[in-house]
């Protein structure tokens, strides 16, 4: 509900998954303004700057989207289609960060355009790891478009 | 007058004697060729009586006749005189008054007659035999004919039998043609047409068969020259399709081709199969979807209790940092649970796919990675091991889990050692995994095998006791059985058996 600069978009439905994964990104410091949001709608509203986030400067765009595919409402693969076909969206790394290791998720999320799929780890070690791995890489390594 | 008559007519028959007597037995007259054959000459009987000029076993021998003749009997006889034979018949010649006068001896050579009647008689012989021959011959193939009558009977009944009765369809047609000639009540039923309507009609006209599918099955035909267990689709008489098993041969009766078509309605089995795959399609997405969820929540127990254990560590005493442990080994214990549980039921409805595996190699492999990923004081033995038939990475898991069982429950011997070795009995390949290590109660060894039986504790032996299920499971699929014998300290030989293909 901030008007700055969000560096993070986290859409997952989860909340303890999310609490952990923001505790880890804030931890190795690699993100100080992160917004999390539990479903998909929502995650449209804010990035457009409608509904519930009406007014919002859509040029502030995230640095990164974290994008859960198995939420309620509207799907994972919807949102990654709307923000993969819009002009003022489609440059945003979105890296679906997702529970389901189904051939048929991976390839719909690729031929959308995803720019990576990651299996959340089962366990705890793992999925800390991984997070912090992403976080490394796409917020430090990566070059985004302007 | 006479006299001349009489020669004439002895001069008209070759070979032969006519002579008169009187009652003196006199010759007084004496015509005839064969005079000089019988040994004499006209000179020398005419005009003589005979018991003159005949020798007396001679006279003898003609006395009795000329005393018939002269009674009035007229009588002939044959006569063999040496090589050749005479044929003599006496006539009483009587005059005006009826009286005996004279007899008349007319003598002939039938040499030729008899040799033309001895001939006959042999010819008789000879053909009388080879009728006899001919008729036995004639008996025996009668009676072969018969024989074969009788078989072919049996058979054409045996063949009428299975004809009618088979609950499979079939139907028998010309090749060249195509033109149906017989086909069995199955066939009808299963087609949904009448005896009248197929019979002198071919499949095409009654569109049987599916364009594509024809052409399939008569390359087919023209490749192999029959075909089998092809599945096609089918029409019956309304239209409708409906899978069909279809196997085809020929048989020639005289020229003509003939083919013999049988049609086994799988739409039972389809739909079955078909079940099948959904129910297991179902059950892998129940599965997944359970799985996935689980684990969620274990990721926030494992999770949560590390953030209290690194932020709120100084809150806590020592018993709290220990319940705390608890929390993370329990969430991590059901990890384990449900990727065992995952992967069994995955097991489960796996296709086993079989290839010629040679157990050295697979055993050799086992060993090295084991060696190489899990630490561990063990002596592996490998012993020569024979091939089998199975999945190989399915057979790699069971020798894994078997390998890493007999090298956990060792561990604390002191010099623990684990044995490959496989043997052949009867048309069974076994291979045996033994160890020194703490064994088990045979007491318990039917639970040995069950889903997430332990006959140890998890303080003893870390595991969730689904590796052995996992391996039991493997083996049934490949139509083996597993087995296991122990005592306790003293170690334990777990085995399978897997058939020899």
């Amino acid at each position: 509900m901030k008007n700055e600069e969000v560096e993070i978009l986290m859409v997952e439905d989860n909340k303890q998954d999310a609490e952990m994964a923001i505790r880890a990104l804030k931890k190795s410091h690699l993100v100080n303004n992160l917004i999390h949001l539990d479903d998909g709608a929502r995650a449209i509203e804010f990035l457009f700057g409608t509904g519930e986030f009406a007014g919002r400067d859509t040029n502030k765009k995230p640095r990164l989207i974290l994008l859960d595919l198995k939420m309620p409402k509207m799907d994972g693969i919807e949102v990654l289609r709307i923000i993969k076909q819009h002009e003022l969206t489609k440059r945003i790394p979105v890296i679906v960060l997702t529970s389901s290791k189904e051939s048929p998720d991976i390839d719909s999320c690729y031929s959308l355009g995803v720019n990576s799929y990651i299996v959340k780890p089962v366990d705890f070690d793992g999925f800390i790891k991984a997070i912090n791995e992403l976080g490394f890489y796409w917020m430090l390594l990566n070059q985004n478009a302007e | 007058e006479s006299e001349k008559m009489y020669k004439a007519i002895a001069s008209g028959i070759p070979g032969s004697v006519i002579c008169l007597l009187d009652e003196d037995y006199r010759y007084f007259l004496i015509e005839g060729d064969l005079l000089d054959k019988l040994g004499y000459s006209k000179e020398q009987l005419l005009g003589k009586k005979a018991v003159d000029v005949l020798s007396r076993e001679r006279y003898a021998e003609v006395l009795p006749d000329f005393e018939r003749v002269f009674r009035g009997e007229v009588f002939t006889y044959d006569t063999k005189r040496g090589d050749y034979y005479t044929l003599s018949r006496f006539v009483p010649l009587k005059n005006e008054d009826d009286k005996i006068y004279a007899a008349m001896v007319v003598v002939i050579d039938i040499t030729e007659l008899k040799k033309a009647e001895q001939h006959i008689r042999e010819l008789n012989v000879g053909l009388e035999q080879k009728v006899a021959d001919r008729t036995a011959q004639l008996e025996e193939v009668n009676k072969d004919l018969q024989s074969n009558m009788l078989r072919l009977k049996e058979s054409e009944e045996k063949f009428s039998k299975i004809f009618d009765t088979s609950p499979v369809g079939i139907a028998i047609a010309v090749i060249e043609t195509g033109i149906i000639r017989d086909a069995n009540k199955s066939f009808l039923e299963l087609t949904g047409f009448s005896y009248e309507e197929v019979i002198g009609r071919t499949s095409l006209d009654l569109n049987m068969i599916h364009e594509e599918d024809r052409e399939k099955l008569k390359q087919e035909y023209i490749e192999n020259g029959k075909i089998r267990d092809k599945e096609v689709s089918a029409f019956n008489r309304s239209g409708e399709s409906f899978p069909v098993l279809l196997s085809l041969d020929h048989f020639l009766i005289g020229e003509v081709r003939y083919s013999i078509t049988i049609a086994y309605d799988i739409s039972k089995r389809k739909k079955a199969e078909e079940q099948l795959m959904a129910a297991n399609k179902e059950l892998e997405a129940f599965s997944y979807s359970v799985s996935h969820d689980l684990r969620a929540p274990l990721r926030a127990v494992n999770g949560y209790a590390r953030i209290m254990e690194e932020d709120y560590s100084n809150s806590l005493d020592n018993e709290g940092r220990r319940l705390l442990k608890v929390i993370k080994d329990s969430g991590n214990r059901m990890g384990l649970l449900i990727d065992d549980l995952l992967a069994f039921s995955r097991l489960g409805r796996k296709e086993i796919r079989r290839s010629a595996i040679n157990m050295n190699e697979l055993a050799k492999n086992v060993v090295a990675e084991i060696n190489e990923t899990t630490p561990h004081t063990a002596n592996i033995r490998v012993e020569p091991l024979h091939p089998v038939m199975g999945d190989y990475s399915l057979l790699n898991h069971v020798m894994v889990n078997l390998i890493l069982n007999g090298i956990k429950y060792s561990a604390k011997k002191e010099h623990p050692v684990v044995t490959i070795s496989s043997k052949k009995e009867g048309r069974e390949l076994i291979f045996s995994i033994s160890d020194n290590g703490v064994g088990f109660d045979m007491k318990y060894v039917h639970k040995l095998f069950g889903v997430f039986q332990r006959l140890h504790s998890t303080e003893e032996f870390p595991g969730t006791g689904v590796g052995l299920a996992i391996v039991q499971r493997i083996i049934n699929k490949h139509g083996g059985r597993v087995w296991a014998e122990a005592k306790i300290n003293e170690g334990a030989v777990f085995s399978f058996a897997i058939p020899e293909q």
